[in-house]
């Protein structure tokens, strides 16, 4: 796993922060813990004392923001808060002890005269107030982000939800499925006027599926695959033995649903891309493979797509998207097309 | 007379050959096809026949492709013309 910088884990670039924060910071930690050097106009101590505050400062601001990455890291949830400030005051302490004791060797080695090293105190209560205070800034900036972020993702993903519902109603009315079936039974009626009855029997039970699966997000498997069964056999009186379907046994356990259509939508896309003659007769396999359904089919692309809107897949991927965490594949091979849609269970 | 149909629809097929003997029993239908690949192999192993009935849109393209393969001397019949076809020519 590559290492997640600073802007992945809290959301934010804490440059500027840094920047700006830290000299005002540092000067301020001066003025309060040296305040009687500047009131003395004692320039001479001013000189160690200021940069001496700057490390002092940039110490506690280092560890902290170190501290506070891994903390995030480690309990990233905005109701975490309370670990990580607990995290965050256990750290302070630490930095403040070691902190100070090297300061005080330091300021000892440096300015052996004055012993007036500042009330620890006030350091204490000083250092405290100026990391809360760039603590909080720092929550309060990976909050105000991770807001936004969930905001712009909720209204994207109702984007996606709106253009895919619209997808679903159009391919209730899918022009292209009606005119082709009507154009097969048109021929069927003076031939085979049994067979034609059939045709329209099984016609009538798609759209019904189709009608009665537009309110869902999910359906039971095999509601699909009995509609499957119908629309297939409107193919194969299309196609005739061109189009070969094999439909694996799927021992689908109870509580086992998909996307409703989603195989229709994958059928549909087969058909549209791909070349079915005598000379190249088209063969898909249906079967379930460690909860995924995957359809797959010998790959034999067309030239010219009639009438592809290229959306099919995409509407798919997001409407599993919005039921479950598995992610559609589609996995393309010089032989084979293959789509594994993620079989839900809806028991969990 | 020697005629071959070239459709990729089955019962289109079945129909349209019903109805031409029908009309000519002394017409044959040597074969029907139903892609250019299937049509080009078919023209070029073979004599030409005397009428060919195509359908334009087939299995693995138009059937225009077929006259850029292959040179058809017999008279060609578009029995199916379907108005507003929309789609993307591979140039």
């Amino acid at each position: 796993m590559t290492q997640k910088c600073f802007r992945d884990v809290t959301g934010f670039d804490d440059r500027w922060v840094m920047i700006i924060g830290l000299p005002l910071a540092s000067m301020m930690i001066s003025l309060l813990l040296f305040n009687d050097y500047y009131e003395e106009g004692n320039w001479a101590f001013l000189s160690v004392c200021i940069p001496m505050s700057f490390i002092y400062t940039g110490a506690f601001w280092f560890v902290l923001r170190w501290t506070y990455y891994k903390v995030k890291l480690r309990y990233p949830l905005f109701r975490d808060i309370s670990k990580r400030v607990f995290w965050m005051l256990l750290a302070f302490v630490a930095v403040f002890v070691v902190v100070n004791f090297s300061l005080d060797v330091l300021f000892s080695w440096l300015i052996p005269e004055h012993h007036a090293t500042p009330n620890l105190a006030i350091e204490f209560v000083a250092s405290l107030i100026m990391s809360a205070l760039v603590i909080t800034i720092y929550e309060a900036l990976s909050f105000y982000l991770q807001l936004e972020h969930a905001v712009a993702e909720k209204a994207r993903l109702e984007q996606k939800n709106i253009e895919s519902q619209l997808e679903g109603l159009r391919n209730q009315v899918n022009p292209h499925f009606l005119f082709n079936s009507l154009n097969t039974l048109v021929y069927l009626i003076p031939e085979d006027p049994d067979k034609a009855v059939r045709f329209v029997q099984q016609l009538s039970k798609v759209y019904r599926y189709v009608l009665e699966s537009r309110e869902a997000k999910i359906i039971p498997l095999q509601e699909e695959m009995e509609f499957l069964k119908s629309y297939i056999f409107l193919l194969k009186e299309r196609f005739g033995d061109n189009l070969r379907v094999n439909i694996h046994d799927l021992n689908g356990a109870s509580g086992s649903a998909i996307v409703p259509l989603s195989m229709q939508l994958l059928f549909e896309n087969v058909i549209k891309h791909n070349v079915i003659s005598t000379e190249k007769p088209l063969t898909v396999e249906v079967y379930a493979e460690h909860d995924h359904l995957v359809v797959r089919n010998n790959l034999q692309r067309k030239n010219q797509v009639m009438d592809s809107t290229g959306v099919g897949l995409d509407n798919i991927r997001a409407r599993y998207q919005m039921m479950t965490d598995k992610s559609v594949d589609v996995i393309v091979s010089r032989e084979y097309f293959t789509v594994l849609l993620p079989i839900i269970n809806v028991n969990n | 007379m020697k005629v071959l149909l070239i459709e990729d629809e089955l019962p289109a097929a079945k129909q349209l050959s019903k109805m031409l003997l029908a009309q000519r029993p002394d017409f044959s239908i040597l074969e029907t096809l139903d892609s250019v690949e299937g049509a080009v192999r078919w023209l070029r192993a073979f004599p030409s026949p005397d009428l060919i009935f195509m359908d334009i849109q087939i299995a693995d393209g138009l059937s225009f492709d077929i006259f850029r393969q292959v040179t058809v001397t017999a008279p060609v019949i578009l029995p199916r013309l379907l108005t507003n076809m929309r789609c993307k020519p591979s140039r």
